[in-house]
């Protein structure tokens, strides 16, 4: 059985997270029932996306889906990384390997997160720099990992990748 | 088998039960207290250098601290230099010695995983990636895959 929970009741909710519409468990074979139809929404394209070690398959926002992939791998590479001293061993792990991979969609995500994270952010210079191939940490903070933040955090900005206020 | 009941309640990620696997000789009778909180805003390099505002990195992007003049790379050679901009020469071993300071760096297949420094007190004081900084009792108690083995030693002068 399935349940459609983005027709009615989800519609005037403020965030965007409620654009996710549940319509599994995914079945074993392909089910000949039509898709649910999935209210418009302004935010992008919608995408199916199959919730990790779950039966479950949401279609959603491609950003939503973006930013819940984020995090499941944010999660991943946090439960990896272990006592690691360096950000280069830190950055090859796969988790991190596959955030880079997500590529321009994943920045305003990643600066999102970053801002979240407030005077103890995370590692997360290498991904900006390689994905966004830019270093807007000047030198005199190289190391001040949260100067570090807080410059990537206005390039976020500028670049309308992420607003601070 | 580990023996949580043993874990010091003061090392704080004692918590997490991945950590003392990835540093299996690790032990509680060998971890003698814990010095900070964890935070991602120092690493073991600073923290053996007493640096506790930086993070050194010889990282290819030129975002993290690496002393100036000192080759950016992940080299065993990078890594005394980068120490010697602090006063630090490479001697033949850990032994206390009158009027001076020790540290060490760990490798593993040649390259630099982690530094710890020596205390007056006669422990070891390292800072665990992202998480705290602990005393040890010994540098063997931190060997294994994650840092390797001790390997070269330095020192510098006391002020």
């Amino acid at each position: 059985m399935s349940a459609d929970l983005s027709t009615t009741t989800n519609k005037n909710m403020a965030i965007a997270v409620v654009c996710v519409s549940l319509i599994a468990p995914a079945p074993a074979v392909a089910s000949t029932a039509p898709v649910p139809a999935i209210e418009e929404n302004t935010l992008g394209r919608e995408v199916s996306y199959v919730i990790p070690e779950s039966d479950y398959e949401m279609v959603t926002d491609s950003r939503v889906a973006t930013w819940i992939k984020f995090q499941d791998l944010r999660r991943e590479w946090h439960e990896a990384r272990g006592g690691r001293s360096s950000v280069a061993e830190m950055a090859m792990l796969p988790a991190y390997q596959k955030i880079m991979g997500m590529g321009p969609d994943v920045l305003p995500h990643i600066l999102t997160q970053l801002r979240y994270e407030g005077d103890q952010p995370d590692h997360w210079f290498w991904a900006l720099a390689a994905i966004a191939d830019t270093n807007p940490v000047p030198p005199q903070s190289r190391g001040k990992v949260r100067e570090m933040a807080r410059a990537w955090l206005e390039w976020g900005e500028k670049t309308g990748n992420v607003q601070l206020g | 088998m580990f023996n949580w009941v043993d874990w010091p309640p003061e090392f704080t990620y004692s918590a997490d039960p991945r950590f003392p696997h990835e540093v299996p000789n690790l032990r509680p009778h060998l971890c003698a207290d814990t010095v900070s909180e964890a935070t991602s805003g120092y690493n073991c390099i600073a923290w053996a250098a007493s640096d506790v505002e930086n993070w050194w990195e010889p990282d290819p992007f030129f975002q993290y601290h690496w002393p100036d003049g000192v080759q950016r790379n992940y080299s065993q050679q990078a890594y005394i230099d980068a120490f010697g901009t602090v006063g630090f020469e490479v001697c033949d071993n850990d032994m206390p010695e009158e009027g001076m300071e020790k540290i060490v760096l760990y490798t593993l297949r040649g390259e630099p995983k982690h530094a710890a420094r020596r205390l007056r007190n006669g422990n070891w004081t390292s800072k665990l990636g992202g998480y705290e900084d602990i005393q040890h009792t010994t540098l063997d108690c931190l060997s294994g895959p994650l840092y390797g083995i001790p390997n070269v030693y330095l020192r510098r002068r006391i002020a």
